[in-house]
């Protein structure tokens, strides 16, 4: 038997993207916000989410796509090293269960930019789920800063 | 047990251990310098007691049979009551040093060959047998002779017997039968020279027994332990987070009820703030730990230290008690031991140098701990070789840090900052204890990453000081919230140094300027750069005009002030530190963030980072050690506050403001002539006015003047007034006064404020010539007196003043005159001088009376008392001038009362109570 994966679904625009599920803490919707000036454009803001802080990192912004943002964006919140980042996407979708190994490489015109941020792909009944890998998006940001 | 418990209760035991060794060696160190008593051999040979239990109880053989054998020496020394001797003292330093090394080795799970310490248990014997062989001798001598305590020596002796045998020391070892009868008597006793007569350590047994008696029938041996538990650092780390949260909701029900018109709700909510205060409070408090428990390892550190390095160091250490978060304890361990290992190893000369150098040959590190503005200041200094700027430049253009052209344009500080580079070390050669490379680099990224900060200051030749500065507490901090672009931002308490408003209507506005294009903002008399807190963070631009009326923020950026611009100012709060996310932390402005009442977010602002971002450029101030400064009586750099004035000259003029009585602004009308001399009716007496411009050469003040504005100096108990054009500010100055400089009569010399030149008016000088011409007879007189005065062979005059300017004036004064003078800052280190030294070393004490630490008549009590002050000369100097203060000073013991500042009497004086003496002696 091969070992499945489970993951959290959101989309940005038109494009699918998935979060491993174990890695997300909640999903909640739109919260106030303190803006960090001077912050990079995908920063926006710092959420309070019961008494912890968590970066809101917008990934419209991140991942350079086009388009405006809808007036209720979600967030998925996610724990890396300790620290909480909340991402903003536009909306929240299924939960959905899928073996590793029909993981797919990201086909190579995929902008380097973006590449780094995901780990693969995988078809999902007929779209594209891309998955991302929060560790390396917090990595490549502080990385980003420190250069 | 299962192995969980097992683990845990090892760590319980380990913990113990330790704190069981640092009191053991605490107590050592005293019995070594001579503080014995019953007390304290009591708790030592309690403590190696308990840690011998604890350890057979953990199945600890080795340390078991160690812990034993030093009890078991240590029994006798307890019972006599009497000094251990330095061979028996070594053999027990180093056993608790291998009983701290075996203890690691178990933490780590090393095996050790249970071999090794036989070596140190027959030492341990060795030394025991010996030191009481001859301490049985000698007191069956003496009392044999005496006829005292017969009974009670022979019980004594077969009891030390008994108490060496017991000792489980290996049959090899114990061979050589070393009994106290085998060892030629004559021998121990030359050995021993400063072995105290029995007669007065020996305890009647009787006490002794009841001692014991009470040991063995009390299991508990510390009755500390009665009222303290173990709490596992994670709780109270949970308690400490929930305490966070809790002081969060506290402040939004505050928030809530302030909009609230139910009475009820109001009172509870007001119970709840006070509550949720005193339980934070209570909960930081359980975290707090007195710094006393990491210094007073150092006491063993530093005497192994000196013993390897073949130097003799003594270390003071002050303020034990004072409080700090326990994991910033942890945290300064390391980089303390590290510094003290420093000091002992760079600092510390040998004795040989050291004499050479003019110095004590023990040399003296001092640690002190203190509470400063919110922090927690610990400072490390050391009397030794200081730091060489020479060395440290070579060094750092050899590692290609700097070039010697820019090596050249280092500060000072710069160049004593140099040791905060990596891989920076300035010992010729490696030695084991440091100079490995791994340096003041680190120490600094520890302290740093804490919340702290390192300063260093250092006198070549003199010794140097470390000072750290530590927050409190990590998590909860007073700050002052501000708005401005329509977001709220926290500042911290500690960065905030005052707050102004600058409003359309007040004369505050015309303390706005520019310079080349730059706003400043005039903050009595020194140029504060301003930014705008807005234009830096959103760069929105600011004109002229938005500054007719703003408030300023004026903040500390590691000892450079600016002045911040925001929108409003809101109110302070304590709020809870959450941490930032790096590579926003990287962007230097936010050192963390917070959660307001409100429940909306707010970064809190790094000020050394905002300005820096804002493009100010600050120059990092020299730091002065108060060690140093007290240790250097030539080079006293104080603070010095200067009211600042103008005349019709360039430049802005000042005095020293401890020299002016009051100010005053008298009419022009009201002034009156006393023959040519501008006079004024001036609280009862006549107050002669002195106009500064045609002293000093400017011409008369111009007639239209309406007000006068006058400084009013006392003089010989009298009155005078300085008239001034405009008297400008009082302000802060820690430069000397340079007096290279004197073009003209009246001015003492120059100081830099600020980077501007002031000059500083000699109004004695002034005061004396207006006077003399006036005929003032007392003046005359006593010039008259000091000029058949003798000129004085060389003669060592003390001199205990507070004040830095009245001390270097005064010493310049007596120094003049051919007197050696040691300034001191106050009467306890009067005294400590005076009786450091042989009786006549001194001939002469000048003391000020009021002071801190110790006063003038406290010292001069105090100074009677010895053999070295008994006879001496005193004089006091004052400002306090009333018969009963007279009276007081010359009960104390001062000879004559003088005032401050009045070069002649007090040379005369000095002259006439030094040649009196001579004659008497």
């Amino acid at each position: 038997m091969s070992s499945t994966e489970q993951f959290s679904t959101f989309t940005i625009g038109d494009r699918l993207y998935g979060i491993n599920v174990m890695k997300v803490q909640e999903v909640t919707k739109t919260m106030a916000m303190t803006q960090v000036p001077l912050a990079p454009r995908y920063v926006c803001g710092l959420i309070n989410l019961r008494g912890q802080i968590a970066t809101a990192v917008s990934l419209r912004e991140l991942f350079n796509i086009s388009g405006g943002t809808p007036p209720n964006e979600m967030n998925v919140v996610c724990r890396v090293d300790g620290l909480l980042f909340s991402f903003l996407v536009d909306d929240i979708g299924d939960v959905v269960e899928l073996e590793t190994s029909k993981l797919a490489a990201l086909p190579a015109t995929v902008d380097a930019n973006l590449r780094r941020y995901l780990q693969g792909v995988y078809k999902h009944e007929n779209k594209i789920l891309s998955i991302i890998d929060i560790e390396k998006i917090s990595t490549s940001i502080n990385q980003d800063a420190v250069a | 047990m299962n192995l969980a418990e097992r683990q845990e209760a090892m760590e319980e035991f380990f913990a113990e251990c330790d704190e069981i060794l640092e009191r053991a060696s605490t107590n050592l160190v005293k019995i070594e310098a001579g503080d014995i008593s019953y007390d304290r051999l009591d708790e030592l040979y309690r403590d190696i007691h308990t840690f011998k239990g604890s350890a057979q109880l953990f199945g600890l053989v080795q340390i078991g049979q160690l812990a034993h054998a030093i009890e078991a020496t240590l029994t006798p020394v307890r019972k006599f009551c009497c000094p251990p001797g330095p061979a028996l003292l070594e053999a027990i330093f180093e056993s608790i040093k291998t009983l701290d090394l075996l203890l690691n080795d178990v933490k780590q799970e090393i095996k050790t060959d249970p071999a090794a310490i036989r070596p140190l248990l027959a030492k341990l014997t060795d030394a025991v047998c010996q030191r009481f062989a001859s301490e049985l001798k000698v007191s069956r001598d003496v009392t044999a002779g005496a006829e005292l305590l017969p009974s009670a020596n022979a019980a004594d002796k077969s009891k030390v017997e008994a108490y060496v045998q017991a000792a489980p020391t290996p049959a090899a070892v114990a061979s050589p039968a070393v009994t106290p009868a085998s060892i030629p008597v004559p021998v121990r006793i030359s050995a021993q020279p400063k072995a105290p007569t029995p007669v007065v350590t020996l305890r009647p047994t009787e006490t002794i027994m009841k001692h014991e008696v009470s040991d063995e029938s009390s299991p508990k041996l510390n009755g500390e332990t009665d009222s303290t538990i173990r709490v596992q650092v994670g709780i109270l780390d949970n308690l400490m987070n929930l305490v966070g949260e809790m002081v969060l909701v506290r402040n939004q029900v505050l928030q809530h009820s302030s909009r609230s018109e139910d009475l009820e709700f109001l009172n509870l909510s007001q119970r709840l703030d006070v509550v949720t205060s005193e339980l934070q409070e209570q909960v930081m408090r359980t975290r707090m730990q007195p710094i006393g428990n990491v210094l007073s390892k150092f006491q063993r550190v530093i005497r192994d230290l000196a013993k390897d390095l073949d130097k003799r160091i003594d270390l003071t250490v002050h303020g034990k008690d004072t409080e700090l978060d326990k994991t910033l304890l942890e945290a300064i361990k390391d980089p303390l031991t590290h510094i003290v290992r420093n000091s002992c190893d760079h600092g510390v000369e040998k004795p040989e140098q050291r004499v050479a150098a003019g110095k004590p040959e023990t040399g003296h590190v001092l640690i002190s701990a203190y509470h400063e503005g919110g922090q927690v200041i610990v400072e490390i200094s050391d009397d030794g070789r200081g730091m060489n700027r020479q060395k440290l430049v070579q060094k750092a253009v050899e590692r290609g840090l700097h070039t010697l052209e820019s090596a050249e344009r280092l500060t000072d500080s710069e160049k004593l900052n140099l040791i905060f580079h990596p891989g920076f070390s300035t010992a010729v050669s490696v030695s084991s204890v440091s100079g490995r490379g791994v340096g003041m680099d680190v120490v600094r990224t520890n302290i740093e990453k804490i919340g702290g900060s390192v300063e260093i200051a250092s006198v070549d030749g003199k010794g140097s000081t470390i000072r750290l500065k530590i927050p409190l507490t990590l998590a909860i901090v007073p700050a002052m919230l501000v708005r401005s672009g329509g977001a709220d931002y926290a500042i911290p308490q500690v960065k905030l140094v005052e707050l102004v408003r600058v409003d359309q209507e007040t004369p505050e506005r015309n303390k706005i300027h520019f310079v080349q294009g730059k706003p400043v903002y005039e903050l009595r008399g020194r140029l504060l750069p301003l930014i705008n807190m807005d234009q830096v963070l959103r760069g929105t631009l600011s004109t002229p005009e938005d500054l007719s009326s703003v408030n300023i923020v004026v903040l500390n950026a590691d000892g450079d002030l600016y002045g911040l611009i925001v929108d409003e100012v809101l109110d302070t709060a304590d709020i809870v530190v959450k941490p930032l996310s790096k590579f926003l932390k990287s962007l230097e402005v936010y050192s963390a963030a917070t959660i307001l009442g409100s429940g909306r977010v707010a970064l809190i602002i790094d000020p050394l980072g905002l300005a820096k971002v804002g493009g100010l450029q600050l120059e990092k101030k020299q730091i002065e050690s108060d060690y140093l400064r007290s240790t250097s009586s030539k080079e006293m750099t104080d603070s010095q506050e200067f009211l600042l004035f103008k005349t019709r000259g360039a430049g802005k003029y000042s005095i020293p403001l401890c020299m002016v009585s009051r100010l005053e602004e008298f009419s022009v009308e009201s002034v009156e002539y006393s023959g040519s001399q501008k006079v004024m009716q001036y609280r009862g007496s006549i107050l002669p006015l002195i106009d500064l411009n045609s002293i000093l050469g400017f011409g008369e003040s111009p007639a239209g003047a309406v007000a006068l504005a006058t400084i009013v100096v006392a003089r010989n108990s009298r009155f005078y007034g300085l008239v001034v054009d405009e008297i400008l500010d009082v302000t802060d100055c820690d430069t000397l006064i340079d007096d290279t400089i004197r073009d003209r009569f009246g001015l003492l010399g120059n100081i830099v404020l600020h980077s501007e030149i002031v000059n500083v008016i000699d109004a004695l000088a002034i005061i004396d010539q207006v006077a003399a011409k006036n005929g003032d007879e007392t003046l005359k007189a006593v010039i008259g007196n000091q000029t058949d005065s003798t000129p004085p062979a060389v003669r060592r005059v003390l001199f205990a003043e507070d004040v830095a300017f009245f001390r270097r004036q005064t010493a310049k004064i007596l120094m003049a005159q051919g007197y050696e003078v040691y300034a001191v800052e106050d009467g306890k280190k009067a005294l400590d001088l005076l009786t450091s030294h042989a009786p006549h070393y001194f001939d002469l004490i000048l003391s000020d009376i009021e002071m801190p630490v110790m006063n003038g008549m406290n010292f001069a009590r105090s100074a009677r008392q010895t053999e070295q002050g008994a006879s001496i000369p005193m004089i006091a100097l004052t400002t306090r001038f009333k018969q009963s203060d007279i009276d007081e000073g010359l009960n104390a013991g001062f000879n004559a009362y003088l005032e401050k500042l009045n070069p002649e009497v007090l040379i005369s004086h000095v002259t006439d109570l030094i040649k009196k003496q001579g004659k008497a002696a």
